[in-house]
């Protein structure tokens, strides 16, 4: 301590100069040695609104991981919206346009048998490529709660919507909690207090929430 | 919520049907992004935020120190309880503290001695802004801005909670019990806090120290409808302190009474994102007694206004507009009048944008022109000019930022920033003749004083990601006029006219200073790095160097600026592990031997420290218990920055252990 006291205040100077141009120095080949760098083709960071996001992966399942690319395509909003889907179990057989899938849920709550029968047998999922319908509706996005962002609550969700033939919110269940009750009642009010769907007839939806500080 | 970045992506997606029952169709993901750490985010992204448990580890006796630790931030530190942040070298009005928002409406800009209106233990989170989105709440932003939020105004529909944290502390004799309880009713959001703390005099290896015990209570009840159009709410708040600042006999006596509207409506029209406003209106008044009678009070009645525009995004761009407005009169009556009764008004209007220009580069700038006005009454007063009639200033400051912000690559930016600020002076600069004790000094403003300008230059290097991640940064900030306190001998002999004799030699003696406008320098570094050694959920370690420098000079004579802290340097260790956060720092603070005019010199020191904290079930409810060492080594220091160095150094080595629970 005292030696500090005893040095000539412009050494110090070139001392401190010289310690954080060193730390520089240091934080760089750390980083570098750390996280080899790459190219800043992915994108893994956000640029505010409108820029590329990140997708949701939801928690790993034998059929997930066959079926998703481990990189998801980036999107720029609003531009119709590339999609990753991924089903709950088992194989894995592809659709190829939204418009048949919209159609073919739609009846599925009439004669849900009848329906899966045609479409799929059990046990199968299926992957739909490209969705470039606009579903008709009012999803406005959610802002990250004040509350959730003071106290660093994160997590990924996934809510489970059983939509009316009207077109409304009937149930809004967690089927896979974020770990934070609080975010996961946040997530479910919203939908149920913003979220409506255009009429048709009853449907279910499954909509993976990521709650994601940064 | 207008300052996250939000990304909402609608698509379809998969469904898998089982033969019983319709498997639900799969959105996309909805992806909510909040920012906790900064990044260029949006216009208002501040670039540092401290909340939740961060916050509640620090110290809770003064925002000086809350912030202290964060390189680049010293406290005042007049006593344990008074100490405003000081950030690179620059203070008082230089550096604008925030409530909500608005103006906190009190004293402590005039004098270290009067402590900032707002106790640590109701603040729920602080953000540190600097560059354009600073300009939102200031045009003095070289040292940045502090906006301090207290949540009393619910903006949003709040989960139902209550919690109950006590502390208590071995340094100070702390006992501070607060409450908090939030929750919605039907459409309505409501706020409710309060808190109790006493404090005794203060412990130093040098002994206790007199005359430093402290009693503070607070309340703030808030209200607000929320809903999809936005909120509206109303809050009102009262803090009362009664604190000794280390002088026998003397104690301040301080209450403040706040009423604050605010709300938000979104997406009004088509071209706004949201409209927000905000109306702080304030009645402070504090005492100093001595020996219970009371010596001088100052009082500062006023409001604050603001609107602010969240524009939408037109192709690149996005910013916020907005207009904030203030009034407040400010008095001193008593042995202390040194000042005249005064009246301030102060109207904004302010841009800050941030526009991409590739997908790897972003510019962000903003602009702040305020028009700025100070009336002085007639006052009846025996000083170097007796009885100085009615008289006015008014001022047009304008300030510019633009920061130019560049991503190397997926884990590095680099942010290159210019600033130019004005500021106007404020009434003490202009007006105040006579003797101000918390400074001990006979302090003599200039009525032709000019705006302060000022331009500053900065360079950081960021790394958001990956296992080493932190900051370094180096500014220059050099002010064609610097308003400072220049010693000019000793006060007036006033005897002549029936008042005390400050001249040399008299029984009242006391040295003069004269607030002048000099060229000024002032150029620093700052960094912190945080090497994550082993990261999983439930187990972390991680190794933290920070450090920070700062140098400030007159730019005409040479000299150094008074009360800099020069720097210091310091590593921290920090980990989880079987439920148990913990962490251990240490920190080489510089000694200053370049002084102004009869400044005394401080010796480095080192200060250890350490904390632990633990979150576990207590009968059915949350509890998290934290325990922080102090100045493990009793070491005897002091702070550079403090105004009485001299007669009061840092508190010695303190336990202060606190209980949080959450029902």
């Amino acid at each position: 301590m005292s030696t500090a006291a005893s040095i000539a205040p412009s050494e110090r100077v070139c001392a401190w100069a010289a310690a954080l141009g060193g730390c520089a120095v240091a934080v760089c080949l750390l980083g570098v040695w750390a996280d080899p760098v790459r190219a800043p083709d992915g994108h893994d960071h956000d640029h505010g609104p409108g820029a590329p996001v990140q997708y949701f992966t939801p928690p790993p399942s034998a059929s997930a991981a066959a079926a998703a690319s481990p990189s998801a395509p980036s999107v720029a909003l609003p531009a119709p919206v590339v999609v990753i889907a991924l089903a709950e179990v088992a194989p894995v057989v592809p659709i190829t346009t939204a418009p048949a899938l919209i159609a073919l849920v739609a009846p599925a709550a009439v004669s849900a048998g009848r329906v899966s029968a045609a479409v799929v047998s059990p046990n199968t999922a299926l992957v739909a490529e490209r969705f470039t319908a606009n579903m008709p509706g009012d999803f406005p996005e959610p802002p990250y709660p004040r509350w959730a962002r003071q106290q660093g609550l994160q997590g990924d969700m996934l809510v489970l919507v059983e939509v009316s033939a009207a077109g409304a919110p009937v149930s809004v269940v967690v089927r896979e909690s974020s770990g934070s009750a609080p975010l996961d009642a946040y997530a479910l009010e919203w939908v149920r207090r913003n979220w409506t769907w255009g009429p048709g007839s009853p449907r279910r939806f499954l909509v993976p929430f990521v709650f994601q500080l940064r | 919520m207008t300052h996250l970045s939000r990304s909402f992506i609608f698509a379809a997606a998969s469904l898998s049907l089982s033969a019983q029952e319709p498997t639900p169709q799969k959105l996309s993901t909805v992806v909510i992004k909040g920012s906790a750490i900064g990044g260029e985010v949006t216009a208002l992204t501040p670039s540092l935020q401290l909340s939740g448990k961060a916050l509640e580890a620090l110290s809770a006796s003064t925002l000086g120190n809350v912030l202290a630790d964060i390189p680049g931030v010293a406290s005042s530190y007049f006593g344990p309880n008074s100490g405003r942040p000081v950030i690179r070298g620059l203070e008082g009005d230089r550096l604008k503290i925030a409530q909500n928002g608005t103006s906190s409406l009190d004293a402590s800009s005039a004098s270290p001695d009067h402590a900032v209106s707002v106790d640590p233990l109701t603040i729920r989170e602080v953000q540190v802004l600097r560059g354009p989105a600073a300009l939102l709440y200031s045009s003095s932003i070289l040292g940045g801005v502090v906006n301090v939020i207290d949540n009393r105004i619910p903006v949003e529909r709040l989960p139902r909670a209550t919690t109950l944290f006590g502390r208590m502390g071995s340094v100070d004799g702390l006992r501070a019990l607060s409450v908090l309880t939030e929750g919605t009713a039907g459409d309505f959001a409501y706020h409710l806090d309060g808190f109790t703390k006493t404090t005794e005099d203060l412990s130093t290896p040098l002994g206790r120290i007199a005359d430093t015990a402290s009693d503070s209570r607070g309340a703030g009840f808030g209200l607000s409808r929320v809903g999809a159009f936005g909120y509206v709410g109303l809050s009102y708040s009262g803090l009362n302190s009664t604190y000794g600042v280390t002088e026998p006999g003397i104690e301040i006596g301080l209450r403040q009474r706040r009423w604050d509207l605010a709300g938000a409506v979104n997406a009004p029209v088509a071209a706004l994102k949201s409209v927000s406003y905000k109306l702080g209106v304030s009645d402070y008044a504090h005492s100093e007694f001595d020996g219970g009678v009371a010596g001088s009070t100052f009082a500062n009645q006023g409001w604050d206004g603001r609107v602010d525009f969240e524009l939408t995004k037109i192709g690149s761009l996005e910013g916020v507009v907005g207009l904030q407005s203030g009034r407040f009169d400010f008095s001193v009556v008593g042995d202390e009048a040194f000042l005249p009764t005064t009246r301030n008004a102060n109207d904004a209007l302010f841009g800050s944008f941030v526009q991409s220009l590739s997908a790897d580069s972003r510019l962000r700038y903003g602009f702040r022109v305020e028009s700025a006005k100070v009336s002085a009454d007639a006052w009846t007063h025996e000083g170097l000019v007796s009885n100085p009639g009615a008289a006015s200033a008014t001022f047009t400051p304008a300030s510019l930022a633009i920061a130019w912000v560049k991503d190397l690559n997926a884990q590095w930016a680099t942010t290159f920033s210019l600033t130019r600020t004005e500021r106007a002076p404020n009434f003490q600069e202009l007006f105040a003749d006579g003797p101000h004790l918390g400074t001990d000094a006979y302090e003599v403003g200039d009525r032709t004083l000019g705006k302060e300008q000022g331009f500053g230059l900065e360079l950081e290097l960021t790394k958001t990601r990956g296992a080493v991640s932190g900051s370094v940064s180096i500014y220059f900030n050099r002010f064609s006029s610097f308003i400072a306190q220049q010693a000019n001998g000793y006060g007036p002999n006033l005897t002549s006219v029936g008042g005390p004799n400050y001249s040399l030699g008299g029984a009242d003696q006391l040295a003069r200073y004269d607030f002048v406008s000099v060229p000024a320098d002032f150029f620093g570094a700052e960094t912190k790095i945080n090497y994550q050694l082993h990261d999983t959920a439930t187990s972390k370690l991680g190794l933290e160097f920070f450090g920070d420098f700062v140098r400030a000079s007159n730019r005409d004579t040479s000299e150094a600026l008074p009360r800099i802290s020069p720097g210091r340097l310091g590593a921290a260790l920090h980990g989880l592990a079987s439920g148990w956060s913990w962490r251990l720092d240490a920190a080489y603070h510089l000694a200053q031997n370049r002084l102004a005019t009869d400044e005394t010199p401080t010796a480095g020191y080192t200060m250890v420290g350490a904390s632990l904290g633990h979150d576990f079930k207590l009968a059915g409810t949350d509890a998290r218990f934290t325990l922080r060492l102090t100045n493990l080594f009793d070491v005897e220091a002091r702070n550079a920055s403090s105004f009485i160095k001299d007669a009061l150094p840092l508190p010695g080595r303190g336990l202060e252990a606190g209980l949080k629970l959450s029902f």
